[in-house]
């Protein structure tokens, strides 16, 4: 029984929640891991994912949290091989002057992560706004005023190193 | 800026969403490993186990082989029987596997003594109240790893407070009232949620016991649960009530903790 529900939900929500997990942490063998081990805690906590009104919601929450360490724990990483100096040139050192094509993906990496979250479950996933907030734990209002942060953040972001890229194609340097 | 920012984020985030191909596979793999790597910990206390009941019974069986052989022979006069096999009858600690120390005796053995051996009890997953009796005032262990307990009592309930930090698999707790000027049992209540706690009450010797089990397969979560015992009559004195609880964490730990009602 259990088995079955699970895997029924697994076959609904997997993609959704790998997807979840990309658009957050930027990573796609990362998002495959971090979402399945989302749904290792969903399984594990079936009775009580099963019952609650939006399950979808637990796990997606889940998949926040976790890839919110995962990002942390990379964090770490980097700082540590920064300290012995082994990750070469720190890339922040080429300037915010260096137009690089950036990908919505790095700009989602500038945002806050909560705006981050916020963003990407509202506009990637069309979500309303109270389930985010079920999601994540938080609430309507601060979901509203996180989203229109990040919204406007992110938009910045890609406007200014895209703008110039519209006059004359992908590969133009300024 | 023509469009609202919003449809241009929009379809921006549903590009990049878009680009990303989840692998099913590798998903379904990874929650194998994950569930696998759950259960290991406690599946080496049961291979343990397992391996101890196999090592007792080939040694038991081999008794019998030879107690079978040597039937046929004119039977010896029967010897002062060996020591008796020592059963692990001791459940206090979970750890220790059946110990196969009853080997038996190098020489023929005799046959009244041999076919006994070939049973032995399989180790119990450990209960309170089962060995002695822990948690008397000076033998107390009221909080170990994620697991807090407090204790109160009002002379007609008893009520021992549970504060598990990561959420529990298995409970068992029993609060052990002695019983001295005909003590009768006034019910249970716990406040564990969907009645995933159930209640039993049991007289062992001059004491009732109180045992609240949580139901298999159900999870107790983190946070704070009182289990409360009342009784009728005259309770007067709580020295000697004491309390007793397993519990199997999330953290895949096996917590043991015991604890007394008397006064602070």
């Amino acid at each position: 029984m259990r088995e079955q529900a699970f895997h029924a939900f697994f076959e609904r929500h997997h993609a959704e929640l790998s997807g979840l997990a990309y658009l957050l942490s930027g990573d796609t063998t990362a998002a495959d891991d971090l979402a399945a081990d989302a749904l290792t805690e969903v399984w594990r906590h079936w009775d009580r994912v099963a019952a609650a009104d939006n399950p979808v919601a637990y796990a997606r929450g889940i998949v926040a949290n976790l890839t919110k360490n995962w990002i942390r724990r990379q964090g770490r990483a980097r700082r540590g091989l920064q300290l012995l100096g082994l990750s070469g040139t720190d890339r922040r050192t080429t300037g915010p002057d260096v137009p690089a094509v950036l990908d919505v993906r790095t700009a989602l990496r500038r945002l806050p992560y909560r705006r981050r979250a916020c963003v990407v479950l509202r506009y990637a996933f069309d979500l309303p706004e109270h389930e985010v907030a079920e999601a994540l734990g938080i609430s309507v209002g601060t979901v509203k005023s996180q989203t229109s942060r990040g919204a406007k953040q992110l938009a910045e972001i890609l406007h200014e190193v895209r703008l110039p890229d519209q006059l004359g194609g992908w590969e133009v340097a300024r | 800026m023509n469009r609202p920012p919003e449809d241009f984020l929009r379809a921006e985030l549903h590009q990049a969403l878009a680009a990303h191909q989840p692998d099913r596979t590798a998903m379904l793999n990874r929650i194998a490993a994950n569930r696998a790597e759950q259960t290991r910990p406690r599946g080496r206390v049961l291979r343990l186990a397992g391996a101890a009941l196999a090592v007792t019974t080939v040694l038991g069986l081999g008794g019998v082989a030879r107690w079978a052989l040597a039937g046929d022979e004119a039977p010896a006069p029967a010897p002062a029987a060996p020591p008796p096999a020592t059963a692990p009858a001791s459940s206090s600690s979970p750890s220790a596997p059946a110990a196969p120390t009853s080997t038996p005796p190098t020489s023929r053995a005799p046959k009244t003594t041999a076919p006994a051996r070939t049973t032995t009890p399989p180790t119990p997953t450990p209960t309170p109240s089962a060995g002695r009796i822990r948690g008397l005032p000076g033998d107390t262990q009221v909080e170990k790893g994620s697991l807090r307990s407090e204790s109160s009592t009002d002379g007609r309930a008893s009520t021992v407070t549970l504060r598990p930090g990561a959420d529990l698999t298995e409970l068992d707790l029993v609060i052990r009232v002695v019983d001295r000027d005909g003590l009768s049992p006034d019910g249970t209540t716990n406040d564990a949620p969907d009645a995933a706690v159930t209640a039993t009450t049991e007289r062992q010797g001059d004491a009732l016991l109180h045992r609240f089990t949580l139901r298999t397969g159900a999870t107790l979560p983190a946070g704070t649960y009182r289990f409360t015992a009342r009784h009728k009559g005259t309770t007067g004195n709580a020295a000697g009530n004491t309390y007793e609880a397993y519990a199997f964490s999330v953290e895949r730990k096996l917590i043991h903790i015991y604890g007394n009602f008397a006064p602070h």
